[in-house]
């Protein structure tokens, strides 16, 4: 009974797992032959995460990324006003766990927090997801990851790790370093120890000896 | 360098660290400053508690906030800035192009702000302390007085759009050039 339990759960998991690999390869296609403008979500996540997101995507070209609309998480006030576009959409998201929040009930906010995901981005059908963390952005990625599966959006998912990392990735970064589309660093020393990373010099431009 | 006349800014950013501002007005330190010739101390302590008053003998003038809603001022005013290691405070400083001393808040664990703490100090941009008590060593304040950092090159703001306009597929307007 057990084993037949165990056997069955590794059955499902290969199974989906081959599902997702083959979805990957089918989006990574559409993705060349993607043709502007490119729904965007952006999610903000509070404090510096929302500081270097605006920064991030500041310069992004409006034509080619339209509309923009952003996500925070409902207990972060201070995210929207922050924001250069007035008028953009902005939805709220539970957060998945509070600060100093029990595992007891931090078990069923985060079912909470997935459900809510899961409408949303059915709702709102991203072609692109941009976050930078915390773990706010966990519940969009798994909903956008289900929806992907599907076959209901593209949802490709574009993971900045923050500036503050230099030498190990935070702990959305490590579970999202498999799944993200794009997985993007500042630091040299954070993209020799992940090859699949991607290098950019948004905040501070790299000497030539380095 | 003996002229009377210079700032220290000591700033915790948007939470606490009394470690920090017990430790800069304690006799200890205030000798040190005042051998250096900074002759006002202000202190920004956030969360924490409101330092208590001075010794006089320094002839060290204080100056106590919690927060203002920015510091950008008081940044430019500083000759020296002794700052907790949270990236938004240090970046600031940096950008500003001001001479940064990092304390790393040594009761946090698994503090990760010195990751950026070290990484910067490892490229000459600011001078990194291990722990607020260090600042008791007249030695400390010799070093500090004669580290010169170097500039902080600003970042290329337009570094991520390239990325992912390629990403995408998408041909930009810009000068493309080759990601990493």
């Amino acid at each position: 009974m057990n084993s037949a339990f165990v056997t069955g759960g590794i059955a499902i998991v290969l199974f989906v797992r081959i599902i997702i690999v083959w979805v990957f390869r089918c989006i990574r296609r559409r993705t060349e032959t993607n043709s502007p403008p490119l729904k965007t979500l952006v999610i903000l996540g509070s404090g510096g995460h929302t500081t270097e997101m605006l920064q991030l995507t500041k310069q992004l070209n409006r034509s080619f990324y339209a509309p923009v609309e952003y996500c925070r998480a409902t207990t972060d006030t201070t995210s929207v006003m922050r924001l250069p576009d007035r008028l953009a959409v902005v939805h709220t998201i539970p957060r998945a766990r509070e600060v100093g929040q029990s595992y007891v009930t931090s078990l069923f906010s985060t079912i909470y927090a997935q459900w809510h995901a899961m409408f949303l981005i059915a709702k709102i059908r991203p072609g692109l997801i941009l976050c930078n963390g915390p773990g706010t952005v966990l519940p969009l990625c798994v909903a956008a990851l289900f929806w992907r599966v599907v076959g209901w959006c593209p949802g490709q998912i574009v993971f900045v790790e923050s500036y503050c990392r230099v030498q190990t990735l935070s702990l959305t970064g490590k579970l999202l370093y498999f799944w993200a589309d794009l997985f993007v660093v500042h630091w040299e020393e954070l993209h020799r120890q992940y090859p699949r990373s991607k290098l950019v010099d948004s905040f501070v431009r790299r000497q030539k000896d380095e | 360098m003996s002229s009377k006349n210079k700032t220290i800014l000591v700033t915790v950013g948007t939470t606490q660290f009394d470690d920090l501002v017990q430790c800069v007005t304690a006799d200890q330190a205030l000798q040190s400053m005042a051998n250096l010739g900074y002759y006002r101390l202000v202190i920004q302590y956030g969360k924490g508690l409101r330092p208590s008053t001075i010794s006089t003998k320094y002839e060290i003038e204080m100056i106590c906030y919690d927060f203002k809603s920015s510091l950008q001022e008081d940044i430019l005013q500083a000759d020296l800035i002794l700052s907790h290691a949270g990236a938004g405070t240090v970046m600031e400083c940096l950008t500003l192009h001001r001479k940064l001393v990092a304390v790393i808040n040594s009761k946090l664990m698994h503090n990760h702000q010195m990751e950026l703490a070290v990484a910067l100090q490892q490229r000459g941009h600011l001078y990194m302390v291990e722990q607020p008590q260090d600042l008791w060593i007249p030695e400390l304040w010799e070093a500090i007085d004669q580290f010169d950092p170097l500039p902080h090159p600003a970042g290329d703001e337009y570094a991520f759009p390239r990325l992912l306009d390629e990403f995408c597929g998408f041909r930009n307007n810009s000068n493309s050039s080759k990601i990493q």
